[in-house]
């Protein structure tokens, strides 16, 4: 599904990722983990198309298609979602309007029909009651006044919502409660299947208890310098990173 | 059929940058030389009709028409309560009106406009104006006057030559009454006018109005808007300005919160291009305490736009327990924007909550990332964003109905598809 090879990149003259390889196969749950500054997010940016990034070498296949260069809607129509480290406020625009345009977009770009109104606010309001979110959120602004644990259950609403086929969810578990962190991670096992795959990017193994991954990789000074089975993490946790990056 | 009338004498009292109050906005350079003539049509022949595909209506009931400054009383339709009488210009310029002690009631010595020191001396439109106009209109509301129904105020004008286009209302707002008003201005001409449109409101006890005024069907004319309003105890007033299309666009708004436990509101927002120009001038002042006022505009630029914000706050040494509070935000959408912003506070009482804001910035490249990577285009995106953030400035408007139709107006303007 997903295929990055030797993938470098820069912000403004410094390197920050320095050749990660990384296979995802449909189905499979991916954890990055990674001391501060190894370049987590800036690998989830780049996979969404972030433009700040330059890319020098390397390449993205997902899906057949090669991702370096293309926008970061057209990375999102063709099934990627980014769940952002720290969710952007709009106040001015709901979250029903701003859904109804990211579907809207979406078909008209697959040529398909636009949702009806009617399934659309049955699946909004579904979405809502799995997710334990009071349906008073579709009419505020975007995370507007949200807590940390709200923007990151947003979040997820808007993933289960868009049904992608890779998920990327950046420290989605910062700032999140246990009961938060349940929910989330109960609206992850929603979407898992064998179709769909996720890359987990996190600090500590706590999520990673409730979304087992398949593989854990660590991430550090822009390269992954050790992979393994959910065993790594469990590692991490009693050593710390500076016994593995040394 | 139309008697014109050269008024040579009144180009050469416009403002110029010399004046400190347009200091950053030369009108003489959007107008024609060959300005100004008044206008005189015979107003019967301006159909209200043509103008109905650029009309922005709520469909109320209730409709006051003002064609080449006069009043057309056979298509306006007023609601219980409400009158509208002609009243002559002397009156205004040498005597005016004044409210007796007791608030509640008014004879006719003095206008608001008066009561903002020196105002005249500073205005040179407001001289214009007084010396100038032909007609005013007092629009009176009746004590406890009440409906739910905007009343639309549609002004028409039409001129063979370049003309200037003088109105000049005053409204009259007794005890407890509650008045929605939306109010716009029409130009059937092709040529570059100058529309002045002067409004003066006297808000009795407990009264509260809500007025609109939506500035979208001028394109090639400079229209200067002048709103002064005098506020008497526990009054409150709600002014929204909505400024989409103008060649040079002037909002001025006075008001005066005259007694205790009174209210102001003023929002606007402009989103413009080309080479067109706005420039609001706000002035509040708290003559008594526990008086509330808010000033918020936001304003959008693009192309070589540009604009001008004026806001100022004056606090009477005896208004303690003021609430002031005044925002101005800008976004700048291309290199050739400009805005030009100053904030004026004066400040005599020692127990007052007082605030003021600016911002001039840029577009917002990780809100627009962030929309990208839910599958908006990057187009889209800004015009999502920009939408956003005018919205706070006419969110607050009480009718959902107008609310929406200028929802999608501003999604028009701004490029915006799907925004319900």
């Amino acid at each position: 599904m997903l295929k990055i090879s030797n993938l470098k990149t820069k912000i403004n003259n410094t390197n920050i990722l320095n050749g990660i390889d990384l296979s995802v196969k449909p189905g499979e749950v991916h954890a990055i983990m990674g001391p501060n500054g190894s370049g987590k997010s800036t690998l989830a940016s780049v996979l969404a198309g972030k433009e700040s990034h330059e890319i020098i070498d390397g390449s993205i296949h997902f899906l057949n298609e090669e991702l370096v260069g293309l926008s970061p809607e057209e990375i999102s129509h063709l099934g990627v979602f980014l769940s952002f480290q720290y969710p952007i406020e709009i106040p001015g625009v709901s979250l029903m309007t701003f859904m109804k345009a990211c579907l809207d977009q979406r078909h008209e770009k697959l040529n398909k029909p636009a949702m009806p109104a009617s399934d659309f606010l049955k699946k909004m309001r579904e979405t809502c009651k799995s997710l334990n979110i009071d349906s008073d959120w579709l009419s505020r602004g975007i995370n507007d006044g949200f807590s940390g644990g709200e923007k990151k259950r947003n979040e997820i609403f808007q993933m289960l919502l868009l049904n992608p086929k890779l998920a990327i969810l950046d420290e989605t578990d910062s700032g999140l409660d246990i009961d938060a962190l349940k929910i989330v991670s109960s609206g992850i096992n929603m979407l898992r299947n064998n179709t769909n795959s996720f890359i987990i990017i996190t600090h500590y193994e706590r999520i990673l208890n409730y979304v087992v991954p398949d593989y854990v990789h660590i991430l550090s000074e822009g390269k992954i310098v050790q992979s393994g089975g959910p065993e790594l993490a469990k590692q991490l946790e009693k050593t710390g990173y500076t016994e593995i990056v040394k | 059929m139309s008697s014109i009338k050269k008024l040579d004498h009144l180009f050469g009292m416009l403002p110029n940058p010399k004046t400190e109050s347009w200091k950053y906005t030369n009108i003489k350079k959007f107008l024609p030389n060959d300005l100004l003539t008044t206008v005189d049509a015979e107003y019967k022949n301006l159909d209200s009709k043509t103008i109905n595909k650029n009309i922005l209506s709520v469909n109320s009931p209730f409709k006051m028409w003002f064609k080449n400054d006069h009043f057309d009383k056979q298509e306006s339709i007023l609601p219980k309560g409400v009158s509208v009488k002609k009243i002559s210009p002397n009156n205004v310029d040498h005597s005016g009106f004044y409210f007796n002690e007791n608030g509640d009631d008014y004879n006719d010595k003095i206008i608001p406009s008066k009561l903002f020191k020196n105002q005249e001396e500073h205005d040179n439109f407001l001289k214009i104006n007084n010396q100038a106009h032909k007609n005013c209109y007092l629009i009176e509301f009746e004590r406890g006057f009440n409906c739910n129904e905007f009343i639309e105020i549609n002004s028409l004008f039409n001129s063979l030559d370049s003309s200037l286009n003088q109105q000049r209302l005053l409204f009259l707002i007794h005890p407890k009454a509650n008045v929605k008003l939306l109010e716009q201005v029409f130009d059937h001409s092709n040529k570059t006018n100058l529309h002045h449109s002067v409004s003066e409101f006297i808000c009795l006890k407990d009264s509260i109005v809500e007025h609109v005024w939506v500035q979208q069907a001028i394109q090639n004319s400079c229209t200067v808007k002048t709103n002064y309003t005098i506020q008497k105890n526990s009054s409150q007033t709600n002014f929204y300005n909505l400024s989409l299309n103008g060649k040079m666009i002037r909002n001025n708004y006075h008001v005066n919160l005259l007694e205790t436990s009174s209210s102001t509101n003023i929002h606007g927002f402009s989103c413009i291009k080309n080479s067109d120009h706005i420039d609001n001038y706000i002035n509040v002042m708290h003559s008594a305490e526990d008086c509330k006022s808010s000033q918020l505009f936001k304003n959008l630029f693009t192309d070589n736009s540009s604009g001008v914000f004026v806001g100022g706050i004056y606090v009477d040494k005896d208004s303690q327990k003021t609430e002031a509070y005044q925002q101005n935000d800008n976004i700048l959408l291309s290199e050739g924007a400009q805005i030009d912003a100053i904030p004026k506070l004066e400040i005599f009482a020692d127990d007052v909550m007082c605030s003021h804001g600016c911002t001039i910035g840029q577009p917002d490249v990780d809100a627009i990332f962030y929309l990208q990577s839910r599958g908006i285009s990057k187009k889209d995106a800004q015009a999502l964003l920009n939408f956003a953030f005018l919205n706070d400035t006419f969110k607050d408007i009480s009718c959902d109905k107008l609310k929406n139709i200028i929802i999608q107006l501003v999604s028009k303007q701004l490029n915006l598809k799907n925004n319900s």
